[in-house]
């Protein structure tokens, strides 16, 4: 079986044309803290190329365990957060589909404001998925 | 547990996988001496921030010494280090490649408002960050002990087989990269210039690394970003993962394959051309 999944090369480029992206963002680019029932998300996609010519994404919020495993199901945001705020349009985001939907990106970055449902854990850390 | 998969914490985190800090180092290392009942370890540690260093002075917070091997342990080092660690052979054995990595948890509420070293960001917050009692407040690189892992620069290794179908079949060992040829005459090992295998080492490595990519990518963009995988278990991946690490490489995909392998070889092909031109020089 070893010699199989050695040979069966996937095509380098075909594959990556296919939409939507996805990537999982690399916490250095992201900075969060909790004040109250305030979550201050920011990010900064300086030097990456994925996000080029892209004016916004979608955000997808995964859970990693006390085991330090990433859960299986993602954070449920409408039962955690009540209202998202984009921090460069002032707009609120739409939720769909446990996503934030359309953050906007200026000068490669990007910052939510969350107002925070009274039952939200404040102790979760989080792993974030980029749609674009 | 031992943070290897790094994620985004609800406050400043002192750690070289945070930016949170603008000078965000908290590198340790570890030096292994055994006598006949124990492991003797010697722990070195490098903390950049102040404000950390003064809180483990001040006894507000305290440095740990977290070891997975069969079970988890955890020892409260003094700060600074001055004792060498005992561990009991009993108690953790190298051949289950045990992980060691330095913590540092709050022993008191701590108030980030008096941090001078947080980034930007937590300007207009911080005087309201508290983070409670036995926080995580920061974490090291990891260290792995492993018996086979004796030197990470042998990744390859060569093996003739004259039943061999092709002159040359590169294969991924468990442990190695192995070169299998046929026939002696396939590589260049009589003439003295080691250099001239390069050009084997290289395909080897490639392959190794598409593999790599085939593995640990998240499968949709076939790309792997390596502060964010937890170490493999597989030994020769480790060996490329300890390569990388070392070498900086932040990612791994098929577009950066070649730079990739250029960095962490040093150069190998270079050394392949010179060689061959080298050769013909002589010749003239």
């Amino acid at each position: 079986m070893g010699e199989d999944t050695q040979k069966s090369k996937p095509d380098k480029k075909g594959n990556k044309n296919k939409t939507p992206k996805n990537f999982v963002a690399n916490p250095e680019r992201v900075e969060r803290v909790i004040i109250n029932d305030h979550e201050y998300v920011s990010f900064d996609f300086t030097g990456t190329s994925k996000l080029k010519n892209i004016n916004n994404f979608d955000l997808g919020i995964h859970i990693l365990d006390g085991d330090g495993k990433e859960e299986k199901e993602p954070l449920v945001i409408n039962e955690n957060y009540n209202v998202v705020t984009d921090n460069l349009t002032k707009k609120n985001c739409v939720i769909e589909d446990n996503k934030i939907k359309e953050i906007s990106i200026k000068n490669n970055k990007a910052a939510i404001d969350i107002n925070l449902k009274r039952e939200y854990n404040h102790y979760l850390k989080f792993i974030y998925y980029i749609e674009v | 547990m031992i943070y290897d998969k790094v994620a985004n914490f609800p406050y400043p985190i002192f750690s070289l996988k945070s930016n949170s800090y603008k000078n965000n180092e908290f590198l340790f290392n570890l030096r292994l001496n055994a006598d006949n009942d124990d492991y003797i370890f010697k722990v070195e540690c490098n903390i950049e921030s102040e404000f950390i260093k003064n809180l483990l002075e001040e006894g507000k917070a305290k440095l740990v010494l977290i070891i997975q091997a069969t079970d988890n342990q955890s020892i409260t080092l003094d700060y600074p280090i001055i004792k060498d660690i005992k561990i009991s052979k009993s108690r953790m054995s190298l051949e289950k490649r045990p992980k060691f990595q330095l913590i540092i948890l709050s022993n008191e509420e701590i108030n980030f408002e008096n941090n001078k070293e947080l980034n930007e960001f937590y300007d207009e917050y911080k005087s309201n960050i508290s983070v409670s009692k036995y926080a995580l407040l920061g974490f090291s690189n990891v260290e792995i002990f492993d018996s086979r892992i004796v030197n990470p620069n042998e990744l390859f290794a060569k093996k003739k087989i004259t039943t061999l179908k092709t002159p040359i079949k590169i294969t991924l060992g468990p442990d190695t990269i192995v070169i299998n040829y046929k026939d002696n005459n396939v590589l260049f090992d009589d003439l003295g210039k080691k250099e001239l295998n390069y050009l084997y080492f290289y395909m080897g490595i490639e392959q190794a690394l598409e593999r790599f990519i085939r593995t640990y990518s998240d499968k949709i963009n076939d790309e792997v970003i390596l502060d964010n995988m937890e170490i493999p278990d597989d030994i020769l991946d480790t060996k490329l993962y300890n390569l990388m690490i070392n070498k900086g490489i932040k990612t791994l995909d098929y577009d950066n394959l070649d730079e990739v392998i250029n960095t962490i070889t040093n150069n190998m092909l270079p050394k392949f051309s010179n060689a061959i031109r080298e050769l013909y020089s002589d010749e003239n």
